[in-house]
């Protein structure tokens, strides 16, 4: 019964989750679809303002290399804040009150009476979470080329370019949830691991994004788990393996300490 | 467990309990709130890790066999929480399956305590307390466990749905299960209980049968008489004799035999023993715990050192 994961404990949490699951990935996979049609519609026309030099420098390099082509569509919408929010909804939000929420609202007392141990009960919200990762990858990803099918521009994109997009974005999502999975089953309390996955994605956005505009600030992007996913490069072939890397190791890191600290723990009564 | 102790840095949750549980017994454990008795249910299950000491549930060591604890027992947590979102039904059927084993007694104890198959349907956000309170019994038993943990089980049951849980009870002993039942309601623990132990400030402060402590508590004594007063001087278990006019009342401790032989000889006219309750067991525990602190602070106040 206490395996590497629990199925009915895996059951009843996707049960609770899955209509949530499904409209995030509705919205990504609209969003997915929406850069090829943008593309398609004024991708030629906006190409044509580079030529003016009316789009400042630095913006030219927050958008990439090559913004007006299909892969440049494709990489600046999957990296836009909205496809980044849509993203990390389950990494990070389900993430933080798998445990640290049902430890507040009192209802893990009734699960950890069963015979699930805590490792069981951590691989399970991890598997979880990791899987919800791939389902709205994937999405974005069918978006993506069925947007480029519509309007018949599927040739200008690669499509095993596109697989190594998506294990590198899962990749990320698995980074963050171990993360905020491990902070939510360090504390009784939601707001800190959800404090701590906000931290993480604001704070590692906004040093991605000052490091491009601003090179002097570059040296903190390693710091961003955001810089180990960089669409253009990948879509353009020019993928580092050492960004997956680094992604599976922050989570293998973080997953490793979730296992070790939960259940460590004294788990008080719920106040 | 023996010398089962759980500390919060300074603060002694649990100190040096030493204690068995025999199996088929309705086992209660009693002390007020605060007094340590979560904490002890929470270091049996594995919730928290004792800081000194063993203890061993089914045979089963509690820090290493937690997860086999778990498959054999079932547990009511101290108020509650349930799900929201799920119906009873769908609630239990979770729970069951998380359990691994079939709910074999929740036909059975649901229909002890009125929760029908319509009320099962509903949300549990709109259960009552009390509502609540009858699930969380279902989930804790319906698995038939070998072990129930019940922490405060009739908290939130109105009188009629208390005693149909006294009813379940009865049938899970029948069945020869365990039940380790934690109250602070005296009653209750009176009604259903084989033994109980008593904890206070974190330590165990009696571990008796129930019968047994009510045997040794002292009664209040009221008789009516014609003539000369009886002589209760010497008669074991009688104090605190005062006689007025052609009343007489005192206490009496243990066995009545030998006040109802020194009373013999008297024109008695009435009688009252009062029933030996539990909950004045309890309070002469507490009272005489409290009145041994107190001289302990005393001698220590005045440099001292004796004890009484």
């Amino acid at each position: 019964m206490s395996g590497v994961i629990s199925l009915p404990l895996l059951r009843r949490t996707w049960r609770a989750q899955r209509v949530r699951v499904a409209l995030v990935c509705a919205a990504l996979a609209t969003w997915g679809f929406l850069m090829p049609v943008i593309y398609a519609t004024f991708g030629r026309q906006l190409a044509s303002l580079l030529d003016t030099d009316i789009i400042p420098k630095p913006f030219l390099r927050l958008l990439g290399a090559d913004p007006f082509s299909l892969v440049g569509a494709v990489a600046l919408g999957w990296v836009h804040p909205i496809a980044i929010g849509l993203f990390v909804l389950f990494p990070i939000g389900l993430g933080a009150a798998a445990i640290a929420g049902e430890r507040q609202r009192g209802t893990l007392e009734v699960i950890l009476s069963r015979p699930i141990s805590r490792r069981t009960l951590f691989s399970t919200h991890l598997v979880l979470l990791v899987g919800i990762a791939v389902l709205t990858v994937l999405a974005a990803l069918a978006g993506t080329v069925a947007g480029s099918m519509a309007y018949g521009v599927t040739s200008e994109i690669d499509a095993g370019a596109l697989m190594v997009l998506a294990v590198n974005t899962v990749l990320l999502l698995a980074a963050l949830a171990a993360v905020t999975l491990a902070a939510s089953a360090s504390f009784d309390r939601l707001a800190a691991p959800v404090g701590i996955g906000i931290a993480l994605l604001l704070l590692g956005y906004v040093l991605e994004i000052l490091g491009t505009l601003w090179p002097d600030a570059a040296f903190l992007q390693p710091f961003s788990p955001f810089h180990y996913l960089r669409p253009l490069k990948v879509l353009g072939g020019n993928g580092d393996p050492a960004d997956l890397a680094v992604l599976a190791a922050v989570a293998a890191i973080a997953t490793a300490y979730g296992l070790w600290r939960f259940p460590r723990r004294d788990l008080a009564a719920p106040t | 467990m023996e010398g089962l102790a759980k500390h919060y840095g300074r603060v002694h949750a649990l100190e040096d309990v030493t204690l068995d549980v025999r199996q088929g017994e309705i086992f209660g454990f009693l002390g007020p709130n605060g007094a340590g008795k979560s904490t002890l249910i929470r270091l049996l299950l594995g919730y928290l890790h004792p800081t000194a000491g063993r203890g061993s549930v089914l045979g089963l060591d509690i820090v290493r066999d937690s997860v086999a604890i778990r498959r054999r027992s079932g547990y009511l947590p101290g108020g509650i929480a349930l799900d929201d979102g799920l119906s009873g039904l769908r609630l239990l059927d979770d729970l069951a399956a998380l359990s691994g084993r079939p709910p074999v007694r929740r036909a059975a104890i649901c229909e002890k305590l009125e929760l029908t198959d319509r009320v099962l349907r509903r949300p549990i956000r709109d259960y009552s307390r009390g509502m609540r309170q009858k699930l969380g019994i279902v989930q804790a038993l319906q698995h038939d466990p070998e072990l129930a943990i019940l922490d405060e089980p009739s908290e939130g049951l109105d009188p009629l749905m208390q005693r149909a849980f006294y009813e379940v009870l009865e049938g899970v002993r029948a069945a020869g299960r365990t039940v380790f039942f934690s109250s602070h309601v005296l009653s209750e623990v009176e009604r259903v209980c084989d033994r109980v132990a008593i904890v206070r400030a974190g330590r165990l402060v009696a571990l008796e049968d129930v019968a047994v402590i009510r045997a040794q508590r002292r009664r209040r004594v009221e008789l009516r008489f014609d003539g000369p007063a009886p002589d209760l001087a010497g008669v074991e278990g009688a104090e605190d004799v005062r006689i007025d006019g052609g009343s007489l009342v005192c206490t009496l401790a243990g066995s009545p035999r030998a006040f109802l032989a020194a009373i013999a000889g008297s024109a008695v006219t009435d009688l009252v023993i009062e029933p030996a309750r539990l909950e004045d067991a309890f309070l002469e525990l507490y009272a005489g715990e409290e009145a041994d602190e107190a001289a302990e602070a005393t001698a220590a106040a005045d440099g001292t050192g004796a004890r009484s």
